[in-house]
């Protein structure tokens, strides 16, 4: 998604000039280059949806860092090795807890809760929602904890666990009459905060709207493509992580995040040339 | 947005309930295994245990090493999750379920050719004894597998539940392979390929209530 505070990908955080001769990224990568923070190539094709809302605490503590700085002088920052920390970080609390270590769930919660409830809540755009579905996913984790594979990767697994938890609350509720959608859970959106970087308040609504323009977009989207494209770009997941998930092959999960890729530029590429 | 609150309440939440560790895990699984051998090696002895009929010893030895071979490659395959906790692809799974009983089918039959009069028909016996012992083999290890398994698998419960099921079958089959004289295509297809496919469509029909991750379980 669009970051309304740190600029688009490719303009700059104050939507200056974009350096002409920067590598087209590829999407389908869970960070595609140029790296959040600085100016690189323009266009949609470089786009990093990094909504505020997508925000892990790395990226807000980065983001705490470089507003005290003069933008021009605002270091690259991989957000994708932040992310990698965390991975690690999650790995290696499960396995303490697998072996019995009981306070490592505390530092298990602390890797894996911030984007597990950021995709919960993109989900079903509701908090309290999202908020048991979290508990519920961290309580089968506690269950399993003896069936842990030593060196597995804890993070697919965790939102595998969430997504099935979330579409089996869609499919019980619909058992009260109530018209949901899959993925969307049917509910009005929850004001989603966004940082406020001392930006002028038109550039943030404008930032803001175009995030709001490719949410929307988004929905349009096939189940399949959206939930695939989510997974790698705002949730950070490998394409093998992202196919493990959603219970399909990588070449499938690829396809289906392009497709969404495409649909995305074909419809917002004007939106995005404006800002 | 994640408030401290939450966290206590899942930190609390998690403490009220008990989990067990991985070595605390061992005795149980340990006590299962054992149980998913044992038993079908009783129940086989109290229907009579092996029977050569007219079989040489040599054609007995090659058959039993052949479907032991495709049942262990059938259960590690099913049971197995590799290096990650969502386990085999669905198509992995799905392929299990195929080749198993179609390998077992390739082998017997390789094997009985080449003796004569082992693959005569068998009027007296169509397979329904045969189809029976499977399912009753199989029963226990199939409920131990699927015990081990309970509740964890988010993705794909149902590909999972057949392929446990058709390997409880191809383990089954091994013991049944070393009772049964016949080698009849007809009834290798009634008497001992099909239970397992009626197993795997059982483990599939009740993977997604027993194997997978459901709310509010």
């Amino acid at each position: 998604m669009a970051s309304p505070a740190m600029g688009i990908a490719g303009t700059g955080p104050r939507g200056g000039a974009a350096e002409p001769t920067a590598p087209k990224p590829d999407p389908l990568k869970p960070n595609p280059r140029p790296r959040v923070l600085q100016g690189g190539a323009s266009g949609l094709s470089s786009l990093r949806l990094t909504h505020p809302s997508t925000w892990l605490p790395a990226d807000m503590a980065r983001w705490d860092e470089t507003r005290s700085r003069p933008r021009e002088q605002a270091p690259a920052m991989p957000l994708d090795e932040a992310r990698d920390l965390e991975r690690e970080r999650a790995n290696a609390a499960m396995e303490r807890y697998a072996r019995g270590e009981d306070r490592a769930f505390s530092e298990l919660y602390d890797a894996l809760a911030p984007r597990l409830h950021q995709y919960l809540l993109r989900a079903s755009r509701d908090p309290t929602r999202a908020d048991d579905l979290l508990q519920q996913t961290m309580l089968r984790i506690h269950h399993a904890r003896g069936r842990f594979i030593p060196g597995a990767e804890v993070l697919p697994w965790a939102f595998a666990i969430a997504r099935r938890l979330f579409i089996d609350s869609i499919r019980r509720r619909k058992n009260e009459n109530r018209t949901v959608s899959l993925e969307t859970g049917g509910h009005e959106a929850s004001p989603v905060e966004v940082a406020d970087d001392g930006r002028p308040a038109d550039e943030l609504i404008d930032s803001r709207r175009l995030g709001n323009a490719i949410d929307a977009q988004l929905e349009r989207l096939p189940e399949i493509h959206r939930a695939a494209f989510e997974l790698i770009q705002k949730d950070g997941l490998s394409i093998r992580e992202a196919a493990a998930v959603l219970g399909a092959t990588p070449g499938a999960v690829k396809l289906r995040a392009h497709r969404a890729y495409v649909a995305l530029r074909l419809a917002l590429g004007d939106l995005v040339d404006r800002h | 947005m994640l408030t401290p609150e939450l966290k206590q309440r899942v930190l609390a939440a998690a403490a009220s309930e008990a989990s067990l560790t991985r070595r605390q895990r061992v005795v149980g699984t340990a006590t299962r295994a054992v149980s998913a051998v044992a038993v079908p090696l009783l129940l086989f002895a109290l229907v009579g245990g092996p029977g050569l009929g007219p079989r040489p010893l040599g054609l007995v030895a090659m058959t039993a090493l052949g479907t032991s071979m495709i049942a262990a490659w059938a259960l590690f395959e099913a049971f197995g999750r590799g290096p990650s906790m969502l386990g085999r692809s669905r198509g992995r799974l799905l392929w299990i379920a195929v080749l198993a009983p179609l390998a077992f089918l390739i082998w017997k039959v390789a094997a009985s050719s080449g003796v004569p009069h082992m693959m005569d028909p068998w009027p007296a016996r169509p397979g329904l004894r045969c189809f029976g012992v499977t399912a009753l083999l199989a029963a226990w290890p199939l409920v131990a597998l699927a015990w081990e398994r309970w509740g964890s698998d988010p993705v794909h419960p149902r590909a999972l539940g057949l392929a446990l099921g058709v390997g409880a079958g191809a383990a089954a089959a091994v013991l049944v392979d070393l009772w049964c004289p016949v080698g009849h295509v007809p009834h290798l297809l009634a008497g001992h390929v099909a239970p397992m496919l009626l197993l795997g469509g059982l483990g599939a029909l009740v993977g997604a209530r027993v194997l997978g991750v459901r709310a509010g379980d």
